[in-house]
């Protein structure tokens, strides 16, 4: 489980690109594609602009009528996943 | 590429040399046979032209025109499909796309290396090397990346200057249209009896030797042919190959005796990145973002993703079900424009796709 406290970012050989409000991810290292939601898509917007995992949780609360841990267990999950993928890292 | 005399006599100064009476030559994506009825007149006991398309055939006449009939034989197959009745001692080859890796050929030209070449033949080309050059452009308003940095009519087409920012522009250069800052240096070298992929990472740092306005890099490639090469660049005498311009998101000066650092990243039928460092700045511009991604296509080829029929895949399983059971071409269309009637409307193309279809799946 990842501390809401911890930070990550992008890492630098992921290239990605918005398209309709969801995010298309290549990473030069494995030569994969990746698609992120329009959810993914704002944690990955927060990611790049260097915002920690709180800061990106609680802008998502404010716009999203989820419970609180809820929201900490998505955004989780997700940072979970992204790091199982090789796309970011601990800053 | 049959007319270009520059390619043809480097190839054949390089046929002549290794080719004798005991001679075997694969001619690789054979086309027109030029390659390989080159070493069959130097010589050669046998010669094997490979090539998928039917234009092969037309080098039958060819062939019997110039009495070579009793040393050439055609497979009208590609590579992956064909089989020859021994490997051979030399394999010929016009794989190497623009800037080396355009059209992905090269994998192809593995394949055949490690099917069909013996242990101790030898490849024409041996190896290819990507050059490149930090350039400033005689007319950058012809790039679009440049152009579209100015209103169009009057209208502003800024926002979608970052597609081509990210394209590499295949075309010919000549001297006159680009004025080289630095040196040309090599980025990588493909050594074509050993190499398994055909990508390149690689990073280079240029020396400038003028000061002037950086517009991007500009590469080719150079072919080793044995004991002579052949360059593809603009200063070489003109070939059918194209070179490969990359531009910066922003031109930058650059003064003599700064250092340009140029990472060239292209995966096997991959995207091209490339990053330009001067003074401390980096760009960064990749084919990824040339154009816009089809989300829905991702999707679909997700590991995940469930699939599901579309209606050729439905059509296809009706013929090819019929096809087992053994009909007629006449059963088949009639079957199948009945059937079809009930599901699509579009009687005259359903035509032609069955027919097509039976071409291919079918004999």
């Amino acid at each position: 489980m990842i501390a809401s406290a911890e930070t990550f970012r992008c890492k630098p050989d992921v290239l990605f690109q918005e398209v309709s409000g969801e995010i298309v991810l290549l990473d030069l290292v494995s030569e994969r594609y990746f698609g992120l939601n329009s959810t993914g898509a704002r944690v990955w917007q927060g990611l790049s602009e260097g915002r920690t995992t709180e800061e990106i949780i609680s802008g998502l609360a404010k716009e999203f009528d989820v419970s609180g841990a809820q929201l900490d267990q998505d955004v989780n999950e997700l940072l979970e996943e992204l790091m199982q993928a090789g796309l970011i890292e601990s800053a | 590429m049959l007319l270009d005399e520059v390619r043809n006599s480097a190839y054949a100064r390089a046929i002549k040399g290794l080719v004798g009476p005991e001679t075997t030559v694969l001619d690789l994506g054979a086309g027109l046979g030029l390659l390989g009825l080159m070493a069959a007149k130097a010589g050669a006991r046998q010669v094997y032209l490979v090539d998928p398309s039917p234009v092969l055939l037309d080098v039958e006449s060819v062939i019997e025109a110039n009495g070579l009939g009793d040393r050439v034989s055609i497979i009208l197959q590609p590579i992956e499909a064909a089989s020859l009745p021994e490997k051979v001692d030399v394999l010929v080859s016009v794989m190497t796309g623009n800037f080396l890796l355009q059209e992905d050929l090269l994998p192809t030209l593995f394949f055949a290396r490690d099917r069909f070449l013996k242990s101790t033949g030898t490849l024409v080309p041996a190896k290819g090397t990507m050059v490149a050059v930090p350039v400033t452009l005689a007319r950058p308003e012809r790039h679009p990346a440049f152009r579209l940095m100015r209103a169009i009519q009057g209208l502003d087409y800024d926002s979608v200057r970052r597609r081509f920012v990210n394209r590499v522009q295949f075309e010919r250069f000549f001297e006159s249209d680009a004025l080289y800052l630095a040196a040309p240096e090599p980025l990588a070298t493909l050594d074509f009896s050993i190499a398994d992929k055909a990508a390149v990472d690689t990073t280079t740092t240029f020396r400038a030797t003028a000061n002037g306005r950086l517009d991007g890099l500009l590469g080719w490639f150079d072919m080793d042919l044995g004991d002579h090469a052949l360059s593809t660049g603009p200063q070489a005498e003109s070939v059918h190959w194209k070179q490969a311009f990359m531009p910066l998101e922003t031109p930058v000066s650059i003064r003599q005796g700064e250092e340009v650092q140029f990472s060239l990243n292209r995966p096997e039928r991959g995207e091209w990145t490339w990053s330009v460092s001067v003074g401390g700045s980096v760009q960064r511009m990749s084919t990824f973002f040339g154009y816009r991604p089809d989300i829905e296509a991702f999707e679909r080829q997700a590991p995940g993703h469930v699939l599901e029929d579309t209606p050729e895949s439905v059509s296809a399983r009706f013929v090819l079900e019929r096809i087992a059971r053994g009909v007629t071409r006449k059963e088949m269309e009639r079957d199948f424009l009945q059937w079809n009637e009930r599901h699509l409307v579009d009687h005259p193309s359903a035509r032609t796709w069955l027919h097509q279809f039976l071409d291919r799946f079918s004999c």
